[in-house]
């Protein structure tokens, strides 16, 4: 290890090249793993530690690109100030006047990255690494930081199943000063990844992130890239041709993951998702996409949209409308679960609930619901004939919901319906926890029985979801129909 | 080391006492006042025997202390003459000899203060916008400059390809500063900050991480505000402490 104080004095040029076998401040450095336009990576191991690690070394001196260096240490500041599962964990960071590196983690699996490799792949696997991709997504965005890279090249996974974002060099951490110019005249980012408002150099809006999600999973459903081969006319193009559907590449793709596919790769980011953590839960529940005339397409757009859209986009301007951090951008889209009784026995109660999502509607106008029911058991096929199936009462149940619903107005892709078997509790704590849901909103209902002895449900679902919670309660409830006495 | 950066205090005694208290908490070893001493507030003799004990206290002069001596432009306010007026009276011959002394620029080593701009710092420019900030860079000559005047806390920066950004700082999160890059930093305002949050704002430096951190600290305005009016200066005055306008 450098002591303190040692070198300070005689200035060196920085060492832009490390050798296989070279020992640099107590690490050993392997095999070189991968070289890209800015930095090369090496695997390296420390004597006192089996943890597989990767070095990564700025690529400087004569030849090498002048952002390089930018590049650099922009992702170590951005890393410095980022955790969890989603990131790599990083170890030492070499002294960046003598000896700039940086050494991380090294996470072994590659499933995107080869997944891409052979797409089209299937729509099963595709869901499953397009919403693990989607989480850890969303987890940045909640830490304040916008990759602006993401690339199937840039995603690796851990054992766990965590999809782990690598290569913060383009990035953008909306309290750091940013010192990444799209001046220096390399493009951000990769290519058929990259947002229309990237190509205009707007650095600031998550949803950038929500576009090369789009486009991963558009290659994934299809073998092709959104804007055709990477070059220069497929980067201006984004700006005013939509993509041709997937299905025209491939008709297996079902209608609503072209209807998803589609949203994430509309040219205004406001027409995109809102969060990442939206396009994970409809890649995960695909019987609640709300599918638009888009969904169906199976042709190119006509040439007259083409010429409108090209023409509009000579005085398109991508501002900055996006609040500056992303943090502050998801609490304005919060996703909410609104619990609703299969059962209702209190008609006041579920007025009274109606009205509390009204209101939170109302003053969260970006926010996006699931209604849920929670049904206590789905009865086995055979089982029982008088009973209702499993399918007809939670098409009734679907129905009921969606009745309640209605007088509340909200556009269709701003609310899901879900009917769920399971114990109350367990079932509502475990979705809300599942889908990171920002604000749970239930009834009270009056203490009877069992409830008394536990607590009541919505007590229980209190102590265990890790978000805010409203319960509503009714004064009194009003008194029952009761449809026996007049028959008398 | 830690150097506590200060402007605009504008004779407010409870959001200096704040400010000092929290600073001196933090271990911030030197003072920096930006200007703008008195103006405004109903306590300008008790501010300045304050500011005037801070150790290793760097000063430089603003448009409201050098309205003590020169006649204000023609666009200052009545309101705002009045108030020199009164606080000219109230000013120990030590304390109006200090402020009268006080230079507007201020070079030490990397780092330029300057109350309002480095260049051309007796016009009084407001550095609003990104375009007006290569002329302080120039002026200046170092890759740091501390400001105030505008009472909104900002870090302006220039990137290597000579565009220049601006950060809106964070209550309470360091901001890294670059070895290459050259900053003009809004440290805000102690005593009536304008960025639509009426806590006291200031800049803790820290030279030898190379970063600075913006404070935010809730202060008792509401006293603030009671002397002003007790004073017979505007209401106005007293008013805008509670919006942070």
């Amino acid at each position: 290890m450098r002591k303190p104080g040692e070198d300070s004095s005689t200035v060196r040029e920085p060492v832009h090249e490390v050798r296989a076998g070279e020992r640099v401040d107590g690490y050993r450095v392997g095999e070189p793993l991968h070289e890209g336009g800015m930095a090369r990576l090496y695997r390296v191991s420390f004597s006192r530690s089996r943890r597989p690690l990767v070095m990564k070394v700025p690529k400087l001196g004569p030849g090498s690109p002048l952002s390089a260096w930018a590049a650099f240490e922009n992702e170590r500041q951005i890393l410095a100030r980022l955790h969890g599962p989603h990131v790599p964990r990083r170890v030492a960071v070499g002294d960046s006047r003598h000896r700039p590196y940086l050494v991380m983690e090294y996470i072994e699996g590659d499933a995107l990255a080869r997944a891409a490799a052979r797409a089209p792949i299937a729509v099963d696997e595709l869901r499953d690494l397009g919403a693990r991709l989607c989480r850890a997504v969303h987890d940045l965005h909640r830490q304040n930081v916008i990759h602006l890279d993401i690339n199937p090249a840039n995603v690796r996974d851990r054992p766990g199943g965590e999809m782990v974002l690598l290569d913060f060099g383009v990035a953008h951490h909306a309290a750091l000063p940013d010192h990444i110019d799209a001046a220096f005249g390399e493009e951000e980012g990769t290519t058929p990844y990259i947002a229309p408002e990237q190509v205009r150099h707007v650095r600031t809006d998550p949803r950038s992130d929500i576009y090369a999600i789009g486009a991963i999973l558009y290659h994934l459903a299809t073998g092709h890239y959104p804007h055709g081969r990477p070059n220069l006319l497929s980067l201006k193009k984004r700006l005013f041709e939509p993509p041709r559907p997937p299905r025209l590449h491939n008709p297996a793709v079902p209608a609503w993951l072209q209807e998803i596919i589609l949203r994430c790769l509309a040219i205004r980011p406001e027409r995109r998702y809102a969060t990442a953590r939206e396009v994970a839960y409809q890649l995960t529940h695909p019987e609640t996409v709300h599918l638009t005339r888009r969904a169906h397409r199976l042709t190119r757009s006509g040439l007259l949209t083409r010429t409108r859209l090209w023409w509009r986009s000579l005085y398109e301007v991508f501002e900055d409308t996006a609040p500056r951090h992303p943090q502050e951008h998801l609490t304005r889209h919060p996703h909410v679960l609104v619990a609703l009784d299969p059962a209702p026995a209190d008609r006041s109660l579920r007025y009274a609930l109606r009205d509390a999502v009204r209101k939170l509607a109302r003053s969260e106008p970006h926010a996006y619901f699931t209604f849920l029911s929670v049904v206590k058991r789905v009865p086995e096929a055979g089982e029982d004939n008088d009973a209702p199936t499993a399918n007809s009462s939670t098409v009734q149940c679907l129905a009921e919901m969606r009745n309640w619903a209605q007088p509340l107005h909200l556009r269709p892709e701003r609310v899901h319906f879900q009917v769920i078997p399971g114990a109350p509790v367990a079932a509502l704590v475990e979705y809300a926890q599942a889908h990171a849901i920002d604000h749970v909103i239930l009834g009270a209902r009056a203490k009877v029985g069992v409830d008394r002895l536990l607590g009541s449900v919505s007590y229980r679902v209190m102590r265990h979801v890790p978000c805010s919670v409203t319960v509503v309660r009714t004064r009194e409830p009003l008194p029952a129909p009761a449809p026996g006495r007049r028959r008398r | 080391m830690r150097i506590a950066i200060l402007s605009d205090l504008h004779s407010n005694l409870e959001a200096l006492t704040r400010v000092c208290e929290h600073a001196a908490a933090l271990g911030a070893e030197r003072y920096v006042c930006l200007g703008d001493f008195i103006g405004y507030g109903a306590d300008p003799a008790p501010v300045l025997e304050r500011v005037m004990a801070l150790p290793g206290l760097v000063a430089v002069r603003g448009n409201h202390d050098e309205a003590l001596f020169r006649e204000m432009g023609r666009e200052a306010f009545p309101e705002i003459r009045r108030a020199i007026a009164w606080t000219r009276e109230r000013l120990s011959p030590v304390q109006l000899n200090f402020l009268d002394g006080l230079p507007l620029l201020v070079h030490d080593g990397r780092v330029t203060y300057a109350h309002a701009s480095a260049h051309q710092p007796d016009a009084w420019e407001y550095l609003r916008q990104p375009d007006q900030i290569p002329a302080c860079l120039e002026a200046a000559g170092t890759p740091m400059t501390f400001i105030g005047h505008v009472h909104v806390p900002r870090v302006f920066y220039e990137t290597a390809a000579g565009a220049v950004r601006e950060l809106v700082p964070q209550d309470g999160m360091a901001v890294p500063l670059s070895v290459s890059a050259r900053y003009v930093i809004n440290v805000g305002s102690v005593g009536q900050p304008r960025d639509g949050n009426n806590a006291a704002c200031y800049v803790l430096y820290d030279n030898v991480a190379h970063e600075v951190t913006f404070h935010r600290l809730a202060y008792d305005y509401v006293t603030t505000a009671r002397k002003i009016r007790d004073a017979g200066l505007s209401p106005f005055f007293a008013e805008r402490l509670a919006y942070g306008r």
